[in-house]
């Protein structure tokens, strides 16, 4: 009797406490990869850009809970430690990363996605987050192709009888929250053995770039740098919601 | 018996225990809203040390709000929408009275103002009926001054509601304390530098404002259909040339969620959603 009561106060406090705080996700372990495209050609600038050589750093993708109970944000506002809203809501801060991936990944069109592990809680998301640049990691070989920059791109744009041959990359900011593409589209339910897939369609990047301004060097190619407006359309470009395209794939069933 | 008297002990206070964790109170305070535009609505810029990077000034002749949907916890305590022109100063709103005595998470609204919606302090007629006309739950209407330039007038309208909720304190507290048998003070805070910073990312964004004048027609007078004319991939400056400063493209800076349009309008827009703050400088979620 005595434990029959302990345990009902026990029930109670808990029951009356989860009203206010819900229960986290359990842990889990899922796939990420994630690759570079070049699907989208034609730019609203009215040029043909084919993207011959492209490399891009990216340092963490997160995933957002879709249902993150509202008395989990008032207590965590309560009594954990405070955290700041980004202006506009735009910040991840307001939400809750339901996985995440964190490190260091150099993108190489043409080479396959790479693959990376997703870590976190099971749960359902609808939303997702990708960190553009970053630091490079040690010993990687694939660092060369982003020649010192985070993104670093090559190609022929065409217009009529104008083609223009460039190469060129753009810095990223040192601020995380200025290379951060928040809101693309992954919804599905993160669980042990997930795939989440996110593709970079790196042709939307181009899409008002104009290429007339840019002025040939001796060797016929011309060149992107900063300050250009190339380099400050790709910039904004990058940015755009519509290059980024993630599913999620469930894990693979066991052999009966 | 003893352990009975324990065991009826923990569970009493196991029970207490899970009801003050949700904030339950006997006392009673009272709550008082303010909204304010700070100086700047009164006095333009700059305003302190807050100042146009490219050396405009502005001067604001109507900083309209419509605020409707106060919410102090689960409730709603304001329903209908009341305008109010920051650009004569901080105006209260109402008190709320015989509120238990605790923490309240806090939530507003700015609505999009019908006919029904009433004036709170002193409101120009004329400059509410342009407001309800052009459907805003911001209305702004200003001059801006270069000594180059010369004059531009503005009227900034923001075409959609904006919904405040669980906002902080500047310390990054939720809400608002009511305390036992006193009165707590809570203000709508509108910060009107974020129409006009040129990055929506960036921890210190500069003011500018001459990709606003470039847009206008030769009325001199910027709407946001103007601003929609200036694509922020190819920002054009009052000269018709590429925007520069310092010998460096001008860049304004999206949003990490992007734009629905890569133009000034779809920048200010949601610059604009960004406003509404509680009580100085704390920040709330936006929808």
């Amino acid at each position: 009797m005595n434990r029959v009561l302990l345990a009902t106060a026990t029930f109670l406090a808990l029951a009356a406490a989860h009203g206010c705080v819900g229960t986290p996700g359990r842990r889990i372990v899922a796939n990420l990869e994630v690759g570079m495209l070049d699907l989208a050609s034609a730019t609203r600038t009215g040029w043909e850009v084919d993207v011959t050589q492209a490399a891009l750093l990216v340092s963490a993708v997160r995933t957002r809970d879709v249902n993150r109970p509202p008395a989990v944000a008032f207590m965590q506002a309560l009594v954990l430690a405070p955290h700041a809203f980004a202006h506009g809501g735009h910040g991840e801060s307001d939400t809750t990363v339901l996985a995440s991936w964190v490190g260091s990944e150099v993108l190489v069109l043409g080479e396959g996605p790479s693959s990376m592990v997703l870590e976190g809680r099971a749960g359902t998301t609808d939303r997702g987050a990708l960190v553009l640049g970053g630091v490079v990691g040690a010993g990687d070989e694939r660092a060369a192709a982003l020649h010192g920059l985070p993104l670093w791109v090559e190609g022929t744009a065409t217009q009529g009888e104008m083609v223009v041959r460039f190469a060129g990359g753009i810095p990223l900011p040192e601020a995380e929250t200025e290379r951060l593409v928040e809101g693309i589209e992954m919804a599905g339910d993160i669980d042990d053995g997930v795939t989440l897939h996110l593709d970079i369609d790196l042709g939307v990047a181009f899409d008002a770039v104009h290429f007339e301004r840019l002025v040939a060097g001796d060797d016929g190619v011309a060149p992107i740098t900063e300050g250009t407006q190339a380099a400050l359309a790709l910039r904004i470009g990058l940015g755009d919601l519509s290059a980024y395209v993630a599913t999620v794939t469930a894990a693979p069933q066991p052999a009966p | 018996m003893k352990m009975l008297r324990l065991n009826t002990v923990l569970l009493t206070l196991g029970v207490a225990m899970g009801l003050a964790s949700c904030g339950e109170s006997a006392s009673t305070g009272s709550l008082t809203f303010y909204a304010s535009g700070e100086e700047a609505a009164e006095g333009g810029y700059p305003a302190g040390d807050i100042a146009f990077a490219d050396g405009w000034t502005i001067e604001f002749d109507h900083v309209m709000v419509a605020i409707g949907d106060v919410v102090l916890g689960e409730d709603e305590i304001a329903g209908d929408v009341m305008i109010v022109d920051l650009h004569n100063g901080r105006t209260e709103l109402f008190t709320e009275e015989m509120l238990a005595a605790q923490r309240y998470a806090i939530g507003y609204t700015l609505a999009v103002p019908t006919a029904s919606a009433f004036p709170q302090g002193p409101v120009d007629a004329a400059a509410q009926a342009r407001m309800i006309a052009a459907g805003a739950s911001l209305y702004i209407e200003g001059t801006a001054m270069h000594p180059t330039h010369g004059e531009y007038t503005f009227e900034i309208a923001l075409p959609r509601a904006v919904v405040a909720s669980a906002c902080e304190q500047a310390d990054g507290t939720l809400g608002v304390v009511v305390p036992e048998s006193g009165n707590a003070t809570g203000e709508i805070t509108i910060h009107l530098d974020h129409l006009f910073f040129d990055s929506a990312t960036a921890e210190e964004p500069n003011l500018r404002f001459e990709a606003w004048a470039a847009a206008a027609g030769e009325d001199r007078h910027i709407t946001m259909d103007d601003l929609a004319s200036q694509d922020l991939t190819d920002l054009i400056g009052i000269d018709g040339e590429p925007l520069m400063a310092g010998g460096t493209l001008v860049a304004y800076e999206p949003p990490a969620t992007g734009l629905p349009s890569m133009d000034l309008e779809a920048f200010v827009v949601a610059q604009a959603i960004t406003v509404p703050h509680w009580t100085g400088e704390g920040h709330c979620n936006y929808e």
